[in-house]
């Protein structure tokens, strides 16, 4: 296969998957400025990658797990966490969720450990099996079902306490 | 359950217009994939013949712009730059297409083909071509995405030989093999691994072409499975040693004429470039 019809099928592939790892990136950031930075990201690994991954049939599985790596890390890095201060506030500390995002799950889902997030999304929004979720996430079939079943209680108190 | 995941289908599929522009995805990742195969090809393009230290060393790819080949300026060092006047400007002996496979230019003429494994586990399709009246090896490690070619005569190693050079010395456009001999701080060679030093010689006298000045540099002939070799070796600006090797062959039989012949290699020449080892 030449250049052109190489890149003819990573541009097919690109294109068709584009909107969804948006969402699963904008699921894993809550923002889709964000999302749109790692899906970039995300695209150009896996056209370096392309000649492998195609030739594996992986191509989902493979871009996915880019993506999610790439934001798990990103919530890792320090300007991601708290930042230790010299003095306390004195105003107590505001709620993790505004008024408006109260209601959104997605704004909910930023409460949880990032694994615990992209197994809801594996496991819940694509519908991945538990086995596929773990290769994936590169986790055990244990650790998927306990992450599952945390966050899944997780989000559904968040949710009661802002409907209440 | 439901109630979330529906929710959820509902939030994620209200996404505004998107950001993502696929053709900046493929132009970043054709430079991505360049840099690599760049940093290959400018350690394996050292052996070729050095004139000038601007001149152009040519790699295919496609322009993001145009979609036509371009000519790409490697990265130069004292031992790599290329020719203007190589008739294989422009030829690019192997490519790594987008569906795996490693494929030789179009119109080569193969005369070995095969699979390698590299003493370091790296796996690549590995070449002895003729084209364009040159003869060639090269090689194309998919995994990683890189190709490497030589023309020939390539100080008389065999494919496998020349193969296991280019793969296990790793990225980044070395053009110095890290695994024979480190310099301790009186600038004497120790051997690593699998290799005896018979003979040594602190400051050959490469001169600055080869290593700056004031850092350590020596030759040696040493041993290596079962046979013998020569090295030009040099520190870099790391602190790391490295060695250039040159197999032992009817030509060049003693260190003394290994010296002599590294320093005409490492001579500047009328374009300011030099030939060097490899």
């Amino acid at each position: 296969m030449r250049r052109p019809s190489r890149e003819a099928a990573y541009v097919e592939f690109a294109t068709s998957r584009r909107d969804q790892l948006r969402r699963i990136a904008y699921g894993m950031c809550g923002d889709w400025h964000r999302a749109d930075d790692l899906v970039q990201t995300t695209l150009v690994k896996l056209y370096v990658a392309w000649p492998r991954v195609a030739r594996s049939g992986s191509e989902d599985a493979y871009a996915r797990k880019i993506l999610l790596n790439a934001a798990i890390d990103a919530s890792r890095r320090p300007a991601s966490r708290e930042r230790p201060t010299d003095v306390l506030p004195e105003a107590a500390a505001p709620a993790r969720l505004s008024v408006e995002d109260r209601t959104s799950l997605v704004a909910a889902l930023q409460t949880l450990p990032a694994q615990q997030r992209a197994t809801v999304l594996l496991r819940h929004w694509l519908d991945l099996s538990v086995a596929e979720t773990a290769a994936e996430l590169g986790i055990s079939e244990g650790t998927v079902k306990s992450h599952t079943s945390r966050a899944l209680s997780a989000l559904r108190e968040r949710l009661a306490a802002a409907d209440a | 359950m439901q109630d979330i995941i529906e929710r959820l289908d509902r939030e994620l599929s209200a996404a505004p217009g998107t950001g993502v522009d696929i053709g900046r995805s493929v132009a970043a990742g054709r430079r991505a994939l360049r840099r690599r195969r760049l940093a290959t090809a400018a350690g394996v393009l050292a052996t070729v013949v050095v004139i000038g230290g601007a001149a152009a060393l040519v790699v295919g790819g496609d322009d993001p712009r145009t979609g036509q080949d371009v000519t790409q300026q490697p990265p130069t060092s004292p031992t790599a730059t290329a020719t203007t006047t190589d008739p294989a400007d422009g030829v690019v002996p192997v490519d790594i297409h987008l569906d795996g496979s490693v494929e030789p230019a179009t119109g080569a003429q193969v005369i070995e083909r095969a699979q390698f494994t590299a003493s370091g586990g790296q796996v690549a399709e590995v070449f002895h071509l003729r084209l364009d009246g040159r003869e060639y090896y090269a090689y194309g490690e998919t995994a990683d995405s890189k190709v490497g070619w030589t023309p020939l005569p390539v100080d008389g190693l065999s494919l496998d030989e020349w193969a296991e050079q280019q793969l296990t010395r790793g990225d980044g456009g070395a053009t110095g093999d890290r695994s024979w001999v480190s310099f301790d701080d009186r600038s004497r060679l120790h051997p690593k691994a699998g290799v005896e030093i018979g003979e040594q010689r602190a400051d050959p006298g490469f001169g600055e072409r080869f290593a700056a000045p004031g850092e350590f540099t020596a030759a040696a002939e040493v041993r290596r499975s079962d046979a013998t070799w020569f090295l030009a070796v040099r520190q870099t600006p790391d602190g790391a040693t490295e060695a250039i090797p040159y197999r032992k062959d009817d030509r060049i039989t003693t260190l003394d004429a290994f010296i002599s012949y590294a320093r005409d290699q490492y001579a500047t020449n009328d374009q300011g470039g030099s030939e060097g080892l490899r």
